[in-house]
């Protein structure tokens, strides 16, 4: 049996308790990047297995499947956790300057523990095959992110903790008591096993009250438009370096478990189209991005423009699955993909060059360009790629989200896309237009270590990269939304 | 590799040079001798188009179908000596320009409008609509910093302007058009004769109206307002990008989509182009209107400019064979005319500080020379004999009498009216009237400010009567 899925998942998890006797930071720092690296590695090989020979079972304890706990490695897990560990490593290693500034001593090895079990949390909610578990998981990854949302260094942190802790904690009562109700329904937590008993007869009425239960679980997970204001104030008040790691997992995160709960479990029912589900979340999801776009332009702090942008792109990465083809599945995985590389870029900039600012506002960032040419223009480069110009890999989404949108039944909204997507365009020029033509204000901003300036300089070059050579992002989305339709045709 | 990827490869090469420079005393001289090469480079890739023609270069598969791929065609021949060969009369004029109105920060502008050309050549290289978008995005974000330039509030606001309307009707209209034409034809390549093989009228109706307001370069009315903002940047900003480079790869995107995306037969059959028609006869009168109230010599070149640009839409979209050669031979003679008008205010302006029509009493004792250039460009632009406007003009009223169009006769008298009656003050004052007040700056012509466009007048003259072999060229091989 591949021992690769559990490894990774393990091997984290076995290692943040030794962090714990350890104590000493330089050697935490350096183990949990290890670790992170190891990971990324594993993840690589196993994907490369799942890619040439397809799904990947691995029995806990060897308990056949209904009875035992199984994890299924298939090429949507891979994608994501792909995505998640990579940007963890990112993160980790621009990192460590910030923590070291902005955390409290004493903490930084429980911070880089609580790191290590969110990042657990998150592979383990893209591998498990038990409905459970990925409740467990989600618990996990929740948990850990309280801690590291409450470590920001300034008053409305621990505030905007408390806030996550509870919104997170009602969108996870609501799994649960979903996932309950499927067990009483059906007997059983395995998913394959689930969607086989589900069956394709008529939805009862408790079947249905636990779809709208996933359904606003879910939603405020991935910050679905009106249940989002829980991610503009984590992304104002968490330390930033934790911002930049959220802003490319844990949304997308959301986004994994609504096309599994939704597209895999439940696909011999087809909820979403047997309720007007897709409607109801289109219309909702237009409005989130007409209106956090307008919100974003509005804003002066950056971290908040970003956090509403965030909200304004996850919509169209929920709009794009919820088209229901197979071409609306790949514009959103080809979108999850690039969306986070963009985002946490961003956040990345930021969390560099204002360590100590508690609010960055627009003007902080005014003559940059000047001081910082080569970080600036990779912070261009980023800010192209959110607007989706051309040879950005911003650009190869919106083709992919308009062309799908165009064929599919609901080719109406695309002038709502293109609009806003101009709009976007709005308030990343307001940054651009300050860093090159505004006169520079005496703001100190920090020196950042070469470390952080390649993880920066990285993350830009693959916007560029991806938004040229698409048979990465768009070969990998299209064989995995083609397996999705093909099992859902039959 | 392919001389096409490595002309675009040389000019990204001259920009590179030129950033590492930055030296403000030479990075002039080292524009022109970029300038100069890039003309060498186009005539070289002119003398062997019989082996370039319709040869497909895949550079990079950017979205599974659709590679970024050059090529080069007969109509992407004329636009690049064009379009190269005026850059180098405009780099030199730039650079005694530059240094006489005493512009910081010259290698910025030289890089920015490097760019600029290398992104104009690339949109005539472009084998397919999507390599045509992303050189057009190019294009638009390159001018930025040129229309920009000077730096005051003014400029930046007329700037952002200039952003919008562009980028925006390019995002909301340009890219839904080509998705939507890839949908519906499953490829993006130009061809001849187009490459809808089977459409419904609306779809066509649809395209056609996306494709008129997004590829907004070409000014058509509504979306028109940024090119009179654009006339905030230095002169031969506004001489080479907005009268030849910018507006011109609109015309000259918009020309092959009529043509080698629809194709004639599609275009006429489901009556499409009877839209861009009526869009662009509109455009040509109410410019002129508009163009008649300006003082501003630059706007009312510019509003003059969105006329004679919607000449050559309404040319294309007669679809007759000779309106066709009329758009492509406007195409060119109206880039010599109208470089010479811009040059002209430019050197006006340097010299003596004017910047209105009304200002220009008794101008020509002053400027002899720059007078007599900006009036042959005047004439061009009205279309009287013996200037090359004429010609343009002349197979343009042929196309309309084919086409049995003949409404549209009225279009064309009434706006070479409107034509003569902007054009013609801005002479008579500058011959006839008496000076009302003294100039602030020395009276004499500045030679090598004028020498550049001397040459341009030159050609345009002598090109009057040599017509003839472009004619056969355009006859033989686009038409």
């Amino acid at each position: 049996m591949n021992q690769l899925p559990v490894l990774i998942i393990v091997l984290p998890l076995l290692i943040a308790p030794i962090l714990l006797l350890v104590r000493d930071n330089r050697y935490v720092y350096n183990l949990s990047l290890g670790v992170s690296f190891l990971n990324i590695l594993l993840i690589l090989i196993l994907f490369q297995d799942v890619y040439q020979n397809g799904n990947i079972l691995y029995e806990l304890g060897s308990w056949k499947a209904p009875i035992g706990i199984r994890l299924n490695a298939d090429l949507l897990s891979c994608y994501f956790l792909l995505l998640i560990n990579f940007m963890a490593f990112i993160c980790l290693i621009a990192g460590n300057k910030t923590i070291k500034s902005q955390v409290e001593d004493d903490n930084i090895h429980l911070f880089y523990i609580a790191w290590l079990l969110c990042n657990v949390g998150f592979s383990g909610i893209v591998l498990t095959n038990d409905i459970f578990n990925l409740f467990v998981f989600l618990e996990i990854s929740s948990l850990a992110s309280y801690f590291l949302i409450s470590q920001g260094n300034y008053k409305a942190s621990s505030l905007a903790a408390i806030q996550y802790l509870f919104i997170g904690s009602i969108g996870a009562v609501f799994i649960l008591f979903a996932i309950g109700i499927l067990y009483v329904n059906t007997g059983t937590l395995n998913m394959t096993d689930l969607s086989n008993k589900i069956g394709s007869g008529s939805i009862s009425l408790s079947m249905s009250l636990s779809i709208a239960m996933f359904l606003i679980g879910v939603g405020i997970k991935t910050a679905l438009f009106p249940l989002h204001g829980w991610l503009i104030r984590t992304y104002s008040y968490a330390p930033s370096i934790i911002v930049s790691y959220f802003s490319g997992t844990s949304t997308k995160i959301g986004i994994y478990i609504l096309l599994r709960v939704f597209l895999d479990i439940f696909n011999s029912i087809n909820p979403l189209e047997y309720y007007n589900l897709v409607q109801l979340i289109l219309f909702l999801s237009l409005i989130g991005v007409l209106l956090s776009t307008l919100y974003a332009i509005k804003q002066n702090e950056i971290k908040k423009m970003l956090a509403y942008s965030s909200v304004a792109q996850l919509s169209y990465i929920i709009i794009a699955i919820m088209l229901l083809t197979p071409d609306g599945l790949t514009a959103s995985l080809i979108h999850v993909f690039n969306h986070s590389i963009i985002k946490t870029g961003l956040f990345l900039v930021i969390t560099i060059l204002f360590i100590n600012n508690k609010n960055v506002s627009i003007d902080d960032f005014s003559g940059l360009g000047e001081k910082y040419p080569l970080l600036m223009s990779a912070f261009v480069i980023l800010l192209l790629g959110l607007i989706g110009l051309p040879l950005t890999s911003g650009f190869i989404s919106k083709w992919y989200l308009i062309s799908a949108i165009l064929q599919s039944d609901y080719w109406y909204i695309s002038g709502v896309i293109l609009i806003t997507s101009f709009m976007t365009f709005f308030y990343a020029w307001l940054l651009i237009e300050k860093i090159y033509f505004s006169a520079r204000l005496n703001h100190d901003a920090s020196v950042a270590t070469n470390y952080q300036l390649l993880c920066v300089y990285f993350l830009a070059a693959l916007t560029i990269y991806l938004g040229v050579d698409t048979s990465l992002t768009f070969g990998i989305s299209e064989q995995i939304s083609n397996n999705f339709y093909s099992t859902i045709n039959q | 590799m392919s001389i096409l990827l490595s002309h675009i490869l040389f000019l990204a090469f001259g920009i590179v040079i030129i950033y590492l420079l930055r030296k403000e005393a030479f990075t002039g001289m080292v524009a022109i001798f970029i300038s100069l090469a890039s003309l060498v480079y186009a005539l070289y890739i002119i003398s062997i188009q019989d082996i370039l023609i319709n040869q497909k270069i895949d550079i990079v598969n950017i979205i599974p179908g659709i590679p970024l791929s050059f090529s080069l065609d007969y109509l992407g021949v004329i636009f690049l000596v064009i379009s190269n060969g005026l850059w180098l009369m405009v780099s030199i004029f730039s650079e005694r320009y530059l240094e006489l109105n005493k512009y910081q920060n010259k290698p910025k502008f030289y890089i920015f409008f490097t760019l600029s050309m290398l992104a104009t050549n690339g949109i005539i290289y472009s084998s397919n609509l999507l390599t045509t978008f992303i050189f057009y995005e190019i294009l638009t974000i390159a001018t930025y910093p040129l229309v920009t330039f000077k730096g005051d509030k003014k400029s930046i606001i007329n700037g952002k302007k200039y952003l919008y309307y562009l980028l925006g009707t390019s995002i909301i209209f340009f890219l839904p058009a080509i998705i939507f034409t890839y949908i519906l034809t499953g490829t993006l390549d130009y061809k001849v004769g187009g490459i809808f093989t089977s459409y419904n009228n609306t779809a066509i109706y649809i395209l056609v109206i996306l494709y008129l307001f997004g590829i907004a370069k070409s000014a058509v009315m509504p979306f028109h307002k940024w090119l009179p903002s654009a006339m905030v940047a230095p002169t031969p900003v506004s001489a080479l990008l907005h009268a030849v480079a910018v507006v011109k790869s609109g015309v000259f995107i918009m020309l092959k989509v009529f043509l080698f995306i629809f194709g004639v037969d599609v275009l006429t059959q489901s009556g499409a182009n009877i839209i861009i028609i009526l869009f662009a006869s509109f455009t040509i009168i109410s410019s002129s209107f508009i163009a008649l109230n300006q003082d501003n010599i630059k706007l009312r070149l510019a509003y003059s400019t969105i006329g004679q640009l919607s000449y050559i839409v309404l040319a294309t979209a007669i679809l007759a064979p000779y309106s066709i050669l009329a758009a492509v031979l406007h195409l060119i003679f109206h880039a010599l005319g109208k470089i010479m008008l811009f040059l002209s205010a430019g050197i006006i302006a340097t010299q003596t500080g004017i910047k209105n029509v009304s200002e220009m009493n008794n101008l020509s004792s002053k400027l002899p020379i720059t007078c007599l250039l900006m009036t042959i460009g005047a004439i061009i632009m009205i279309g009287l004999p013996p200037t090359i406007g004429f010609i343009s003009k002349w197979y343009l009223l042929l196309g309309i009498m084919e086409s049995e169009n003949l409404y549209l006769l009225i279009v064309i008298i009434l706006s070479t009216l409107l034509n003569a009656s902007y054009y013609f003050p801005m002479i008579y004052k500058s011959y006839f009237e008496k000076a009302k007040f003294d100039y602030k700056s020395p009276s004499c012509e500045d030679m090598p400010l004028a020498f550049p466009v001397i040459i341009v007048g030159f050609i345009a003259v002598i090109l009057f009567f040599k017509t003839d072999f472009i004619i056969k060229f355009i006859t033989e091989n686009i038409i």
